[in-house]
């Protein structure tokens, strides 16, 4: 006897009658998208979560590898930032966690709420992004006051103020078949070290305001840690370049197949 | 695969894999939204959208609705665009890279541009194109800039626009001249499809009224502005069009901040063609 598709021992044989009946009562062309799901799942994958990861249990991981199934079920392009957001704060909420989005988009502090901790999330999806460090191309907005890089250098640690934690959610592999994304955590202690950030102006740029960096290295080793990039000229932005991931805590990756649906 | 054939391989009798319980509930979420009442629309002489066409798009649209509350996105849009015009039986052409700077697909042999509307403040009346194009590196002049746009549309014959409607409803008594809307969970989706006839876009780039705005970005040297467009398109050619009204009939505008980027706003929909039209109870 071949193995059910439905093999939930908590289904009862009520549950699957409704089902069929359901299924019974689509149109074609619904019956062909049901279909489409189903063989989504049913592709290849491997979610791995760190078991020292506090967060990501076997339920939220199972989760979060769904919502990115699906999504690429129906799209191509790396999960959004946004859409990272919804599908984290659902898959916790299921899983059991009281997680709540901040309320306003544009809100200069967190994103998400979970047990009370504020969050901060990112997400990488550039097609030149690396394995072994993780870059923020918009850390913050710097404004359009004095610059001077001690000041610009102030303003991002009092923007760490706002967060306990932070997130990068990480897309490495984006299909057309194979995928490929992980979540990362920042400790913010490694970004507090910014205090004592070796900061240079870019004196040869032609921007204005001149770019500079603040560098953050090993007292020892005198190897880099990250480096922060205050983007001068139109931008006005603080990137963070380079941070090591040896440095950081790799809480889950996803790896899976996905095919659009037809 | 017949109806048969997938009943009997969701409920137990097929060799692949078993589905978790959150796989499971999605299959169930899609299958009570498919169960939600609908109406589908489409317009007689539309070239394209036939009832195969808006029914397969309506599916798709309850499909992801039942796992999302986010309005279809662009990459969303113009898979389901081509996956219904397929299952209406036209012709569907590769899909170019996402970085050309032309059409997003082609239905036998046409070159199409999508385009979405979908934000809070979308109005049944006005339509919205908050990126068009993105303007480049080149000289901030603006016969240059509506230059650009006339060749961008150069590269395609038809510009579809999926639309989410918002919901609203009037709250309490309306002081004289103001609107105050009370938004309300939507308990139904509004979406429609329409045309931006290409004929108004090249009247717009032959009729055009520019403007600057005083909001301009020195340190940048670029002048945010762009031009409004007044008269009827549609006057024979010995008419003068522009004298035919003064309404606003579009207004494409340029803007110089760090995205650099061509919109087009407040353009009346009863200058477009409606293809097709769901709403759905959710």
């Amino acid at each position: 006897m071949p193995a059910p598709i439905i093999k939930n021992p908590k289904m009862t044989k009520e549950e699957i009658t409704r089902i069929a009946q359901e299924l019974k009562l689509l149109t074609t062309s619904q019956l062909r998208w049901v279909e489409s799901v189903i063989g989504q799942f049913q592709l290849p994958n491997e979610f791995h979560r760190n078991p020292n990861s506090d967060w990501i249990t076997e339920s939220v991981l199972n989760a979060i590898g769904d919502s990115l199934r699906i999504h690429h079920a129906f799209s191509r392009q790396a999960l959004s930032k946004d859409r990272f957001e919804y599908a984290f704060e659902r898959a916790l909420t299921q899983s059991g966690f009281v997680a709540r989005l901040a309320n306003s988009r544009t809100n200069r502090g967190h994103d998400l709420t979970v047990n009370d901790i504020p969050v901060s999330l990112k997400t990488e999806a550039a097609s030149n992004i690396r394995a072994d460090t993780l870059h923020i191309s918009k850390f913050m907005e710097l404004g359009r006051g004095e610059w001077h890089l001690q000041t610009l250098r102030d303003l991002f640690l009092e923007h760490l103020q706002g967060y306990e934690r932070i997130f990068q959610f990480r897309c490495l592999s984006s299909g057309p078949v194979n995928y490929f994304y992980e979540l990362v955590e920042i400790p913010k202690t490694l970004l507090q070290e910014a205090e004592n950030a070796q900061l240079e102006v870019r004196e040869n740029s032609r921007q204005n305001p001149k770019p500079g960096y603040g560098y953050v290295r090993d007292l020892q080793s005198g190897l880099l840690k990250y480096a922060l990039y205050f983007d001068g000229g139109t931008e006005r932005k603080l990137q963070i370049k380079n941070i090591r991931k040896d440095l950081c805590f790799v809480h889950a990756s996803w790896s899976f197949q996905s095919g659009v649906l037809e | 695969m017949s109806r048969l054939a997938v009943i009997r391989r969701l409920v137990g009798v097929s060799p692949q894999a078993g589905l978790s319980t959150s796989q499971e509930a999605l299959i169930s979420n899609s299958l009570e939204a498919f169960s939600k009442s609908h109406a589908f629309y489409h317009s007689p002489t539309s070239w394209f959208a036939n009832k195969e066409f808006v029914e397969r798009f309506g599916d798709f649209l309850m499909l992801h609705h039942a796992v999302s509350d986010q309005a279809l996105s662009k990459d969303k849009f113009e898979h389901a665009f081509a996956a219904a015009c397929k299952w209406a039986k036209h012709i569907v052409g590769e899909t170019p890279s996402k970085t050309n700077p032309g059409h997003d697909v082609t239905i036998n042999n046409a070159r199409i541009s999508l385009k979405t509307q979908a934000d809070e403040s979308c109005e049944s009346g006005s339509v919205l194109i908050s990126k068009w194009m993105e303007l480049g590196k080149g000289p901030w002049q603006y016969n240059a800039l509506l230059q650009r746009f006339s060749t961008h549309i150069g590269n395609y014959e038809h510009i579809l626009i999926l639309r989410k409607l918002a919901r609203y409803r009037v709250h309490g008594k309306m002081p004289k001249g103001t609107r105050k809307y009370k938004k309300v969970p939507p308990d139904w989706l509004h979406y429609q499809l329409l045309e931006i006839p290409k004929q108004l876009l090249e009247y717009a780039v032959k009729y055009p009224i520019f403007y600057t705005t005083t909001d301009s970005d020195q340190d940048k040297g670029l002048l945010p502005g762009g031009c409004y467009v007044y008269g009827n398109p549609y006057l024979m050619a010995e008419e003068d069009p522009t004298k035919a009204s003064s309404d606003v009939i579009l207004e494409l505008s340029f803007d110089g901040g760090s995205e650099r980027k061509l919109r087009l706003r407040n353009l009346d929909v009863r200058f477009c063609i409606q293809h097709a039209e769901w709403k759905i109870h959710i």
